[in-house]
């Protein structure tokens, strides 16, 4: 027995010894190939950059082939150069893809890449307005995954948005998992002319819960579509989020009486938005409106309320103190006070 | 930056930005264009650029800065009012660059005099057309 103790100890003291240099020599050669692979995407950008911004410019200079490794960089610098220029420039961007075949390639990684692969096809086709993608795009607009969803919604509008907005608007409502800031970014993207109708329609249509998804995408619509859809379904809205939704479309003060009608809803959130509503129309004879809420139970509609308060030119905290007879909450008035001050100091 | 050498002289740019990919295309124009170029990617690097200038020296500046507003360690409009209140540089046109979505940071850019603004994504020939109304 004493004589084997030492022999096991070397057999772990050897095994532990040769597992450190195995890890060892992983960590570096995955640290070579890292650095080979950066090296290579830092040559490829130097070589690419420049041939980007001659197309752009208008020029078409000769074009090294593309290597396969180099796809994904590629890919990469046009995608980002698409998003980071508008106008004509967009132009020289899609031709120097074309002109190295970047569309058949984007095709291929959309039919038959992983998942990574695909969306960098999805994005780059979007960005060429590759119409051959269209079946396959819009296909992928229904897909479970929401990343691949809302990416291919997004090419599909940029493909061809007049016919791609009856697509992709449908989902805008049901599906609850895009976020909703990157739908009304697509939507933005797309332009409220193209999207002021159709969503429109959707709101007036459209039961919960995806009418209330449909209602707070309004701000992508014209202003005027926006308000007169919330008008329109505040007539005979009972449902509060819905109520709450079209309230924060109201931007004109024409709405004032329509706002003030929900200023006592039992629901805070109805409370909540009608405040923030009415200040964004108030001409200031609001005042004993906003200092009614100042006593709401819920502590948002307080805060709000002092917020809208303290944006009256003619409010005077110290003198409505003086008539009141009372001081408002400690931390209201803290909130008035620094609102207050904010508000002079940008007057000058 | 330094403009006082002998020959014709070339107008200087100073880019503040901290995207590479829109550095290289402001810098890859306003070359082509003739202009000299200098980058800054954040705004503390900006400032010791700014600071490296002898004060005694009057025309130890650049003729225009392209300043983007979101840089790091110091802003855009942090920039913007240490360059109008150095004693060499406070007269130098000032374009602010912006994502349209910091719109509102304009109106303070231009309270603390700045020249103009362009809003990204943008168009590379709109860029120099702009530039080049203070540039000659």
């Amino acid at each position: 027995m004493h004589n084997l103790l030492p022999v096991v100890l070397n057999s772990i003291l050897a095994a532990t010894a040769a597992i450190s240099v195995l890890l060892v020599a992983s960590i570096v050669l995955l640290h070579l190939r890292h650095q080979s692979r950066e090296g290579r995407r830092e040559r490829f950008l130097s070589e690419w950059r420049p041939l980007f911004a001659e197309y752009i410019k208008g020029s078409k200079p000769a074009l090294p082939a593309l290597q396969a490794e180099d796809v994904p960089t590629f890919c990469g610098l046009l995608n980002y150069w698409h998003n980071t220029m508008r106008g004509e420039a967009l132009n020289g961007i899609k031709e120097i893809g074309n002109a190295v075949g970047i569309d058949d390639i984007a095709l291929n990684l959309l039919r038959a890449g992983s998942l990574s692969n695909r969306l960098l096809g999805v994005v780059v086709l979007g960005n060429l307005q590759e119409s051959r993608a269209w079946d396959e795009l819009t296909a992928d607009v229904s897909s479970a995954n929401p990343i691949v969803s809302l990416t291919a919604a997004r090419a599909v509008l940029q493909v061809d948005p007049s016919r791609g907005i009856d697509v992709v608007l449908p989902y805008c409502g049901s599906r609850s998992d895009w976020p909703l800031a990157g739908v009304a970014s697509m939507l933005q993207m797309a332009g409220p002319t193209l999207v002021s109708d159709p969503l429109a329609s959707q709101c007036l249509s459209s039961d919960r819960p995806h009418v209330i998804r449909f209602i707070r995408l309004l701000s992508c619509a014209q202003r005027s579509v926006a308000e007169a859809t919330g008008r329109t379904i505040l007539k005979t809205a009972t449902d509060p989020e819905v109520i709450a939704a079209c309230l924060r479309q109201m931007n004109d003060v024409g709405d004032h009486d329509i706002i003030c009608g929900y200023w006592d809803h039992p629901e805070w959130y109805v409370r909540l938005q009608a405040v923030k509503a009415l200040a964004r129309v108030s001409r200031g004879e609001d005042t004993p409106l906003f200092i009614r809420r100042l006593k709401d139970e819920s502590w948002w509609v307080k805060f709000r309320a002092a917020e809208a308060l303290a944006a009256i030119p003619s409010f005077d905290l110290f003198k409505w103190e003086q008539i009141a007879g009372k001081f408002v909450e400690p931390d209201l008035r803290r909130v008035l006070l620094q609102a207050t001050e904010t508000r002079r100091s940008k007057l000058g | 930056m330094d403009n006082s050498h002998n020959g014709p002289v070339k107008k200087s740019v100073f880019i503040v930005e901290d995207d590479e990919e829109i550095s290289f295309v402001l810098s890859f124009m306003l070359e082509r264009e003739g202009y000299e170029v200098t980058i800054s990617k954040d705004g503390r690097d900006a400032l010791n650029l700014i600071d490296s200038a002898p004060e005694t020296d009057m025309s130890a500046h650049p003729d225009l800065v392209l300043l983007d507003i979101m840089l790091p360690h110091f802003d855009g409009i942090q920039v913007l009012t240490y360059i109008r209140n150095h004693p060499t540089w406070k007269r130098v046109p000032v374009v602010m660059l912006t994502a349209k979505s910091q719109a509102a940071n304009i109106n303070e850019a231009f309270a603390l005099g700045a020249n103009e603004y362009i809003t990204k994504p943008f168009q590379p020939d709109e860029v120099l057309v702009r530039i080049k109304r203070f540039l000659n």
